[in-house]
Formats: structure tokens, sequence, C-alpha cells
């Protein structure tokens, strides 16, 4: 089973994040970073077994954009299917993430519901396994 | 694009201040409703978050929140109980805080003005006294909700024209992600 990285600098909403994982009844194992540089590090290490991941835009050290677009640039892993999970929920900003990511699979603007993630996730775990 | 901080202009803001905190509250399971605002709430032991905002306006979004409704609230958030402030209760409080600035961006935005917000900040203590410019201008709100009370102050000052993206947010050193991504692949493809 794949597993499910999330990428945020907030401790409390990487938890909240993996407890409606959870309460979905999705039993991926996940990883977490803290942010873009941590991300990469846990990519890089894991990225045969990782199916999904959700990532933060506005983080120290390397942004969640940087991130999604270096993954973009990488062919065995620009399909790596990437949702946005951000405070940033302008047009301008969305567009840029398409940008640097073509293949972004979804844009999650905070505060969210945990429907609205269930429903997010659950077609892009059933593909992965 | 500047804008007037007149009175109409405040008016607005506190609309938009009182939807960003329902709608950032909500999906937390936290029931936050509108109170009327003495003008001397004086919370004390208090859990202080600020994030900075500039753009059409520059100020600040400053939540005051009781320290045991911060621990009810982050409580709710991630279903874990909290008696005493950690590290996680003023964590959950930067994000409930930049949560609320991230909708009132968005709202502004929505009528052909910009603002950038900056990383939210938190800090603990016996009481906040807030202190203003005879200038500034604010929006001043108080909630209740089953798990306590809180307090919103939103600032305004000298209508600024321009982004200071640089000003509120530390600049991420632009590294070469991608380059670091495929050197940890190399090392680990099975």
């Amino acid at each position: 089973m794949k597993k499910i990285l999330v990428v945020d600098d907030s401790t409390v909403q990487r938890k909240m994040i993996i407890q409606i994982i959870r309460s979905a009844g999705f039993t991926n194992e996940t990883l977490e970073a803290a942010d873009g540089e941590l991300a990469i590090e846990v990519i890089g290490n894991e990225f045969e077994d990782i199916g999904l991941i959700l990532c933060d835009w506005n983080m120290p050290n390397m942004t969640g954009i940087e991130v999604v677009g270096a993954l973009a640039k990488i062919p065995p892993l620009a399909t790596l299917p990437v949702i946005m999970v951000t405070t940033e929920g302008t047009e301008a900003k969305i567009n840029e993430a398409k940008t640097a990511n073509p293949n972004l699979a979804g844009y999650i603007t905070k505060p969210f519901t945990p429907d609205r993630l269930k429903t997010a996730i659950a077609p892009i775990l059933a593909k992965a396994g | 694009m500047s804008i007037v901080l007149d009175n109409a202009f405040i008016e607005r803001l506190a609309v938009i201040l009182e939807k960003s905190i329902g709608d950032s509250s909500a999906p937390m399971g936290i029931a936050v409703t509108r109170k009327h605002v003495s003008d001397h709430v004086n919370f004390t032991d208090v859990v202080i978050c600020g994030i900075g905002i500039t753009g059409v306006f520059n100020g600040n979004l400053t939540l005051i929140i009781p320290q045991t409704t911060a621990c009810h609230f982050v409580s709710k958030m991630i279903g874990m109980e909290f008696n005493e402030v950690t590290d996680d209760v003023l964590d959950g409080c930067r994000e409930l805080t930049n949560m609320v600035a991230g909708v009132i961006k968005m709202e502004i935005n929505s009528a052909q003005c910009d603002i950038n917000i900056g990383i939210p900040t938190s800090l603990i203590g016996h009481t906040l006294h807030m202190r203003f410019n005879p200038s500034d201008k604010y929006v001043h709100q108080q909630y209740g909700s089953p798990e306590g009370d809180l307090e919103v102050y939103l600032v305004c000052r000298d209508g600024g024209s321009e982004l200071h993206e640089q000003a509120v947010k530390p600049a991420a050193v632009k590294k070469d992600a991608a380059g670091a991504l495929l050197e940890r692949m190399k090392n680990n493809t099975k």
C-alpha cells in the first residue's frame, strides 16, 4: 500500500490532516515533513513507495511550490500525485502552482472541511493502491 | 491600487473579519458566535497570535485567546486533550490565525485589491494592552464559543499602494530543489 506524505510547517495541521485520513478509513502509512527541504529528503528516500503528497505552500527553508516544481522536472516523479493544501487561495496563486507542476492532482484552500480533503484524496488513493 | 481607510472601508473589513473567523473555525469543529464588545475585555493569561499584513493597507491581525480557551480549541482541532499551553497549542493557535488571515486575503482579493500576509507568531502572557497610533484604524471584535471567548483586532495603518512581500515573509533561499532530489534518489534507488 502506497504511503502518504504530509508536508506542512504546522505540527497541528499535519496532525489534523492525518486524523482526517484515518477517520476516512485510509490505512496508508503516513510520512511527515515540516518544510520543503525535509520533504525533498523524504521524497528522495521513499519515492518508490509514496502514492500521494499533500503539500503546504508557505514554509520556511524551502516553499511547497519549489517542491512541486522540482517534482515536475524529474520524469519518474512528474506524475506523482500532489495536492496543494494552503491558505494561498487566489486565482493567481493557483495558476502559479499549476504552472510549476502541470500534473498537480488538486488544490485545497485552508480552511477546509474533512469532507473536502476526503473527496480529493479518495480517487487518488484508490488508483495508487 | 491604493485605498482610503474611511469608515465605509473599515465597516467592510468588519464584515470580512466576521466571515473569516466563522469560515476558519467551523471546519475545525469550533462554533464561534459574535458577541458585543466592551471597551475593556481584559482577558488574562492569554495566548496572543499576530500576523503582519501589507498591501492596499498595512497592519496586522491579532487574536487574543485565553489560555484555557486555546487549549480547548486545539483539543478540538486535533482530537487530543490539552490542559496546559504546549508548543502544539501555540502551533494550533498560529494555524487558526493563519487561516483567518488567509480568508481575509481571499475576500479582499475578490474586491480587486491585494494584500500579503506574513508568518504567524505567538506568545503567551498575563494580559495584553493594545496601543494604537492616532491615525490607526482598527476593527475590534469579540467572539464566544462553548470552548470559551476570544478577542480579535484587525489593525490598518497608512493605506499602502504596493505589496511588500519581503517585509512580511522571510525570503526562502532559492535552492536547486530538483538537483537535491535527484541526488537523494540516486542514493536510494532500490
